[in-house]
C-alpha cells in the first residue's frame, strides 16, 4: 500500500480551476437557475403549481416529492456526520481522509433538506417567526417542531465539528494556500492558539461521542421517521419497524454519498494516494450491510402485509408487491448489495469505479423508495370511504427541479468549498507519514 | 421490599400504580356505603404518603408540590373540592415550578396555549359518549387493560394511554408524577363513559346539572340523510370556500349486503383529542377554550400541511392558489352586520374571531390551510339567531344534522339522541338502554339486528374523541364508494371535488378531475 501523499497534495484542488471544474460549475449553476426560477414560479403562483392536492375527498397527496427528498437528504447527511464520527471514536484511521468529506457532506445535505422544507411551505415567509413564538409549547408535541430541533443540533453539533479540525489544518497549511482568501484564513483563525489542538481534539472526541450516542435517537433513528411512523391512520406509515427501516437506509445511502464525493475528487486531482482503494473497499462493505438490513426490513414489511394483513394494510402491500417502481427501487439496492457482497468473496475483481457505481445506484434507490413510501402513506390511508381515494400523483417539473436545483447546489458547494480549505485533514496524511517512516526505519 | 429495587424502577412502577390503581379503589369507596370516608383516607394515609414523598424526592420538582397537587386531586375525584377549586389552588405554584402551568383556570381566556390541555380536560367532561363501552378506567398507563369488552375500541379504551404517551412522551417521569397525572387521573369520571344514569355523578358541581365547559359538536341521524348535499352546498355558501375544499362532506357508500345507498355527512369532528392540534409546529391549529371549537388561526399558519397528514376524517382543505377575491368579498359583506363586531376591542372585520383571531371564513391567502369552522363567525355573531347554529344545520331539510353544545343536557343535539333512544328502546321508557335500541320496526329488521346500532362515533379507534355523534348506520369495514349507480354527483350540485389547479398543460387541470396517470 502505496502511503506517499504529501501535505501539499491536500492543497492541489486549490489551485487555479481547470476546464472541467468550469464546466461543471456551469452545469450546476445552469441547474440551480432552473431552480430557482421554478421556486419563484410557485411562489407566485402557490403550490397550485405542484401536483400536491388534498388527501380526503380531493383524492391526492398532501405530501410528495418535496417531503420524499427532504427525507432522502436527511439520509445521507445522517450518515455523512457518522462516518466521521464512527472514524475518530473508533480509531478506523483507514477512514480518515474521507472524514472531512463525510462531515461537509452533512453539512451541504443538511441545509439541502432544511431547503426542501422550505420549498414546501405554504407560506415560507413566516415560517421563522410563527415557529419560533410558538416552539415552547409545540415541542411537546409536534414531531414537526422535535424535527427542527434536531436538524439545528447536528447541523451545530457537525459545524463545531468540523471548525475544531479545520483551524489547525489552516494554520499548518497557511503558507500554501492561496493569498487572495487571506482574509477569510484570519477569520478562521481568530485568535488561534497551536496549543489548543490537544483540547479540541478531545472536544471533538467528545462531539463524535455525542454523535454516534444520539444517532439511533435523532435523525433517521428517530424524529424523523416518526414524522410518518406516529400516525395510525396511515398503515403504510404507522408502525415501529419505520424507524429501523429508515435508518438502514439513509446509512446505506450515506456511505454511497461519501464514495461519489470521494471519488470524483480522487479521480480529478489524481488522489489515489490521499483516498486509497482500501476506503472504497471498506466504505462498499458497510454499505452492503446496511443495504441489507434494509432488504432485510422491507421483507418484513412485506410479509407482515401479504399474509394475513389488516384491513387497511392490505392494500397498500398489494400495491407495493405489483408496483414496478418499488421493485426497482428494491433492485437498485439489491443489485449493488450482491456486487460488493461477490467482491468481498472473491468472485468478481474489486473496483473502485463499480463500487462508486453501485453506490449511486443505492443513493437512487434509496430516493425512489423515500418519495414512493410517502405518497403510498397517504394515498392509502385507512379512511376509504373517500371515492378519489387512493388517488394518483405524478411529480410536475416543478417539483422536479427543486430536486435538480438541490443536487446542483450540493455540487457548487463542493467546488467552493474545496478551492477554500482542505477537504481532506492534514492529520489523515501526516499520521500515514509517519507510519511509513517508521515503517522504513 | 421497596427499598431493595433500584431507584429509577420504584419511581416507575409506583407512578405506574397510582396512575392504574387508585381509580380502582375509588370505584370500591363508590359502591360500598359502609364508611366510605375512612376507605378512601386509607388508600390515601400516611403509607402513601410516605410513598408519594419517596418517589417525588426522586425527581427534580417540588415534592410539597406533588403530595398537595395529589391529595387535592383525590379530594377532587370524591367530590370534595370543585374542579375550579382545584385549578385555582395551585395555579400558582405549578406555573413556578414547570415554567407554566398548562391547566385550564380562566374558561374565557382567550389564550391558545393551553389547547392541549384544554383538549384532555374537555375529553373528561364531554359527557356524551353514548354507549356504554367497559372502558378501563385505570388505563391512565397501563393501556393494555383498557377496552377489551368494547367492539373495536381497544385503542380508545386506553385513550387516557393515548393523550399520556403522545402528549407527555417527552416530559420526564417527574413531570407527569407530580402533576400531570395528577391532574389527570383526578376528574377523569370513574367510568369513563357517559350515559344519563351516571350524569350526577359525572358532572361537577356546579348549576344544574349541566357541564360548565361547553363542547359544540353534532349529533347525525345518518339515516334520515337523503344524500342531497344540501349541508355541503350551503357551507360552501356559507363559507365562501375555494372550489375543492368540501368543509362539510357527503360520503355515499354502499354496502356490500345492501342495495341502496348509505350516506354519511363527515363535518370536522371537533375532536377532544385532536391530532391536528398535536401536530401543528406552531400553535395555529387550536382548540377554542370557549366552545371547544377546533380553529386556524389563518395568521399563523405556514402551510405545512402536517394537521393534514395527522387527521383520519380528511378533512383539512388547503389553499393551492390565490383565493377568489369576490368570495371573500362576498364573506365580509354578509357578515358585517354581526351585532358583536361593535363591541369595543373586537376587530371590526368579521373573519375575526370573539378573541380577534383570524379564523373565521375562507383562507385569505394562499398557502393556508383551512377546514370546517363550526361557522365561528355565527358563533360570535353576538346575534342569538344565529349562535349555536351552523349553516349545514340549517340547510338540511330532513333535519338529519343537529348542532348545539355537547355537555348541555338541555342542548339540541343532546334532546335528539334522547328522543332516539326513547324511539328505540324496546320499552319505551324515557331513558332506554343504548344497547336495546335496535331499530326493530324497519323493514329490514334481521340486519338491523345485526348492523344497526344507535349511537357511535366515526374511527374514534384513533383515540381522537370526535365530537359528532352518529345515530344510523355506520359503514362497515366493507363499506366502499367505488360503485356505478351513485344516487348523487357533487358537480351536478354545484360543488367540485378537485382543487383548483394552475392553467398548466401538465398534469392535474383544475376541477375536471382526475390526474395525469398513476404513480406506479
Amino acid at each position: 500500500m502505496s502511503l506517499d501523499a504529501e501535505p501539499e497534495d491536500l492543497v492541489r484542488p486549490m489551485r487555479k480551476p481547470g476546464k472541467k471544474y468550469m464546466i461543471v460549475g456551469a452545469l450546476a449553476t445552469v441547474g440551480f437557475l432552473i431552480f430557482a426560477v421554478a421556486y419563484g414560479f410557485q411562489l407566485e403562483n402557490g403550490l397550485a403549481v405542484t401536483n400536491l392536492s388534498d388527501w380526503g375527498s380531493g383524492g391526492g397527496v398532501t405530501w410528495g416529492l418535496y417531503i420524499g427528498s427532504f427525507v432522502w437528504w436527511v439520509g445521507i447527511a445522517h450518515g455523512g456526520i457518522l462516518v466521521s464520527a464512527a472514524a475518530r471514536l473508533f480509531e478506523l484511521e483507514k477512514y480518515e481522509p474521507v472524514a472531512r468529506i463525510a462531515e461537509l457532506l452533512t453539512i451541504g445535505a443538511l441545509s439541502m433538506a432544511g431547503l426542501m422544507i422550505v420549498v414546501h411551505l405554504g407560506r415560507p415567509d413566516r415560517m421563522v417567526w410563527s415557529t419560533v413564538q410558538s416552539y415552547p409549547t409545540t415541542v411537546h408535541t409536534s414531531p414537526l417542531a422535535w424535527d427542527l430541533t434536531v436538524i439545528t443540533l447536528y447541523f451545530v453539533m457537525t459545524g463545531t465539528y468540523l471548525s475544531l479540525t479545520l483551524r489547525s489544518d489552516v494554520y499548518q497549511l497557511r503558507d500554501k494556500l492561496p493569498n487572495i482568501l487571506s482574509p477569510v484564513y484570519s477569520a478562521v483563525l481568530f485568535r488561534y492558539d497551536p496549543d489548543e489542538d490537544p483540547v479540541a481534539e478531545r472536544m471533538a472526541w467528545w462531539l463524535s461521542l455525542g454523535i454516534i450516542v444520539l444517532a439511533p435517537l435523532l435523525l433517521h433513528g428517530g424524529v424523523i421517521p416518526w414524522l410518518f411512523q406516529l400516525t395510525p391512520s396511515m398503515p403504510n406509515w404507522y408502525g415501529g419497524l419505520t424507524a429501523p427501516q429508515f435508518l438502514s437506509a439513509a446509512l446505506t445511502s450515506a456511505m454511497g454519498g461519501v464514495m461519489f464525493v470521494a471519488y470524483i475528487f480522487r479521480r480529478v486531482y489524481d488522489w489515489e494516494d490521499v483516498l486509497p482503494d482500501e476506503i472504497f473497499h471498506g466504505l462498499g462493505w458497510w454499505m452492503g450491510l446496511f443495504g441489507l438490513l434494509w432488504l432485510w426490513f422491507q421483507l418484513q414489511k412485506l410479509i407482515t402485509g401479504a399474509y394475513a394483513p389488516t384491513r387497511d394494510v392490505e392494500p397498500v402491500v398489494n400495491t407495493m408487491l405489483h408496483s414496478n417502481v418499488y421493485w426497482l427501487a428494491v433492485g437498485l439496492v439489491a443489485v449493488p448489495l450482491a456486487y460488493v457482497a461477490f467482491q468481498h468473496f472473491g468472485i468478481l475483481d474489486f473496483s473502485v469505479r463499480g463500487t462508486v457505481i453501485a453506490g449511486v445506484g443505492v443513493i437512487l434507490g434509496v430516493l425512489i423508495d423515500k418519495t414512493l413510501f410517502v405518497v403510498e402513506g397517504l394515498i392509502y390511508a385507512s379512511t376509504r370511504l373517500y371515492e378519489n381515494v387512493p388517488g394518483a400523483y405524478v411529480p410536475t417539473p416543478i417539483e422536479m427541479a427543486s430536486l435538480l436545483g438541490t443536487v446542483s447546489m450540493i455540487v457548487l458547494f463542493f467546488l467552493g468549498i474545496s478551492k477554500l480549505v482542505p477537504i481532506v485533514e492534514l492529520k489523515a496524511v501526516k499520521e500515514h507519514e509517519t507510519e511509513t517512516e517508521t515503517g522504513g526505519d | 421490599m421497596r427499598q431493595t429495587e433500584s431507584r429509577t424502577l420504584g419511581v416507575h412502577r409506583d407512578v405506574k400504580q397510582r396512575l392504574s390503581g387508585i381509580p380502582v379503589k375509588r370505584d370500591q369507596t363508590e359502591d360500598t356505603s359502609l364508611s366510605t370516608e375512612d376507605t378512601a383516607r386509607h388508600s390515601f394515609g400516611s403509607e402513601w404518603e410516605e410513598d408519594a414523598r419517596e418517589t417525588l424526592s426522586e425527581v427534580e420538582f417540588d415534592t410539597e408540590l406533588g403530595v398537595e397537587l395529589a391529595r387535592d386531586a383525590q379530594r377532587l375525584s370524591q367530590g370534595k373540592i370543585s374542579e375550579e377549586e382545584f385549578y385555582s389552588r395551585h395555579n400558582d405554584k405549578v406555573g413556578e415550578e414547570f415554567g407554566i402551568d398548562a391547566r385550564p383556570t380562566d374558561p374565557t381566556s382567550a389564550e391558545p396555549l393551553d389547547e392541549e390541555t384544554v383538549s384532555t380536560a374537555l375529553d373528561d367532561e364531554v359527557v356524551a359518549e353514548p354507549v356504554p363501552k367497559p372502558y378501563d378506567n385505570g388505563g391512565a398507563i397501563g393501556g393494555g387493560d383498557g377496552g377489551e369488552g368494547g367492539d373495536g375500541d381497544g385503542f380508545d379504551g386506553g385513550d387516557d394511554d393515548d393523550g399520556f404517551s403522545r402528549r407527555s412522551v417527552l416530559k420526564s417521569v417527574g413531570v407527569a408524577a407530580a402533576g400531570i397525572a395528577a391532574g389527570t387521573w383526578s376528574n377523569r369520571n370513574p367510568s369513563g363513559i357517559w350515559d344519563d344514569d351516571q350524569e350526577e355523578q359525572v358532572a361537577p358541581a356546579g348549576p344544574g346539572t349541566k357541564n360548565d365547559r361547553v363542547q359544540m359538536g353534532f349529533v347525525i341521524d345518518v339515516d334520515a340523510c337523503i344524500g342531497g348535499a344540501h349541508c355541503a352546498q350551503a357551507c360552501d355558501y356559507e363559507n365562501q370556500t375555494a372550489n375543492g375544499q368540501l368543509w362539510q362532506f357527503v360520503f355515499q357508500y354502499q354496502e356490500k349486503d345492501r342495495d341502496e345507498a348509505e350516506f354519511l355527512i363527515r363535518p370536522c369532528q371537533h375532536c377532544s383529542n385532536p391530532p391536528c392540534v398535536s401536530v401543528c409546529p406552531v400553535r395555529a391549529r387550536h382548540k377554542r377554550e370557549d366552545d371547544g371549537i377546533v380553529l386556524t388561526d389563518y395568521d399563523i399558519c405556514i402551510g405545512c400541511r402536517y394537521c393534514q397528514v395527522a387527521c383520519p376524517y380528511g378533512v383539512n382543505y388547503f389553499q393551492w392558489g390565490e383565493p377568489d377575491d369576490e368570495k371573500i368579498a362576498s364573506f365580509r359583506e354578509r357578515n358585517s352586520n354581526m351585532p358583536a363586531l361593535d363591541n369595543e376591542g373586537r376587530p371590526d372585520d368579521p373573519k375575526y374571531d370573539k378573541n380577534g383571531n383570524h379564523t373565521a371564513g375562507p383562507q385569505h391567502e394562499k398557502g393556508i390551510m383551512g377546514k370546517c369552522v363550526f361557522c365561528v363567525h355565527r358563533q360570535d355573531s353576538g346575534n342569538p339567531e344565529l349562535e349555536g347554529t351552523t349553516a349545514c344545520y340549517e340547510a338540511c331539510p330532513t333535519d338529519a344534522i343537529h348542532v348545539g353544545d355537547l355537555n348541555d343536557p338541555e342542548s339540541k343535539p343532546r334532546k335528539y339522541l334522547e328522543e332516539v333512544q326513547t324511539r328505540h328502546s324496546e320499552d319505551g321508557s324515557e331513558k332506554g338502554q343504548p344497547e336495546a335500541g335496535y331499530d326493530t320496526t324497519s323493514e329490514d329488521a334481521e340486519w338491523n339486528e345485526q348492523r344497526h346500532v344507535p349511537r357511535w362515533r366515526f374511527q374514534e379507534e384513533y383515540g381522537t374523541r370526535p365530537n359528532v355523534i352518529y345515530v344510523g348506520h355506520q359503514p362497515s369495514a366493507d363499506a366502499n364508494d367505488q360503485w356505478v349507480d351513485k344516487p348523487g354527483d357533487y358537480e351536478s350540485y354545484g360543488l367540485h371535488k378537485k382543487r383548483d389547479g394552475f392553467d398548466l398543460d401538465y398534469g392535474h387541470g383544475g376541477d375536471d378531475g382526475n390526474e395525469s396517470g398513476g404513480d406506479h
